[in-house]
């Protein structure tokens, strides 16, 4: 795949991206933003080769999931100067203003990471469960049941909501 | 509540953060070429200030007769009280006795 053919791939998945590195930094759309351009310059430079072993989506989400992580590693280093000792509503937090779409997000919130990213994968992003399972890197039946637990506690969680 | 229902609830999530997409820029690697450009030149800074360091003119120190004089007679001053520390056989420990050689008989002597 050569560079042109590369960056519009990229262009047309760009919307799913960007909505999937939301979820991999909590929805801090800042923070989205700067998973999404380290991630696009890894391609760009090499870092990261699509192998073609399965989909450029597939792919392209464990890799912004990888970054994500990376920079939240390293989070805490930039926020020492500043002498922040909690995470203060951002006005680059997302701004979600449909009392549904906030009652899923909290939801969302109280689930374990992977349960979250599981069933984000599959209902947020249309993925199938294997999918899933290569985006985050565990076995199809590890991705199964947090599939199952994941939606067991958003039905607890937004019954009558 | 059905996988349709949550379906639904994603859908509405996903329509509302759908509305604000940065648009897709390539990013170009110029903020690490100026970081190292950067780097680069503050070691080449340090470089040039060790070798300044080290290439420096060093100042000549000078003594003058009176000087010498003065440490000749520091180095060459004892104290009053260095006698007391003479004890009587002091010599004993400063110096290594002799054995003297003897004629000792070795025949008839068993082992």
């Amino acid at each position: 795949m050569d560079r042109a053919e590369l960056e519009q791939q990229l262009e047309e998945l760009h919307p799913a991206s960007f909505a999937w590195a939301l979820g991999c930094c909590g929805r801090d759309r800042q923070l989205a933003e700067d998973v999404l351009q380290e991630t696009y310059l890894k391609i760009f430079q090499g870092k990261a080769q699509f192998a073609g072993r399965s989909t450029l989506k597939t792919w392209l989400f464990s890799v912004i999931r990888r970054t994500a992580a990376r920079q939240r590693r390293f989070r805490w280093l930039r926020e020492i100067p500043l002498l922040i000792t909690s995470e203060p509503e951002s006005a680059e937090r997302c701004l979600i203003q449909s009392e549904r779409a906030s009652a899923l997000l909290r939801a969302l919130g109280r689930l374990a990471r992977r349960q979250r990213e599981i069933v984000e994968l599959v209902f947020y992003h249309d993925l199938t469960i294997e999918q899933a399972a290569g985006v985050i890197g565990v076995s199809i039946g590890t991705a199964r049941v947090h599939y199952q637990r994941a939606k067991q506690r958003l039905r607890e969680e937004l019954h009558d909501r | 509540m059905t996988d349709d229902d949550l379906r639904q609830r994603f859908s509405e999530l996903r329509a509302e953060e759908m509305r604000r997409v940065p648009s897709f820029t390539i990013p170009r690697p110029q903020p690490r070429a100026r970081w190292k450009l950067q780097l680069a030149a503050a070691a080449l800074l340090v470089l040039i200030m060790m070798i300044g360091l080290v290439l420096r003119p060093r100042r000549q120190t000078t003594f003058s007769p009176a000087d010498h004089a003065t440490a000749r007679s520091i180095a060459a001053w004892h104290a009053p009280t260095d006698a007391l520390l003479k004890t009587p056989g002091s010599e004993i420990l400063s110096s290594m006795p002799a054995i003297p050689d003897l004629d000792l008989p070795t025949e008839g002597v068993t082992p």
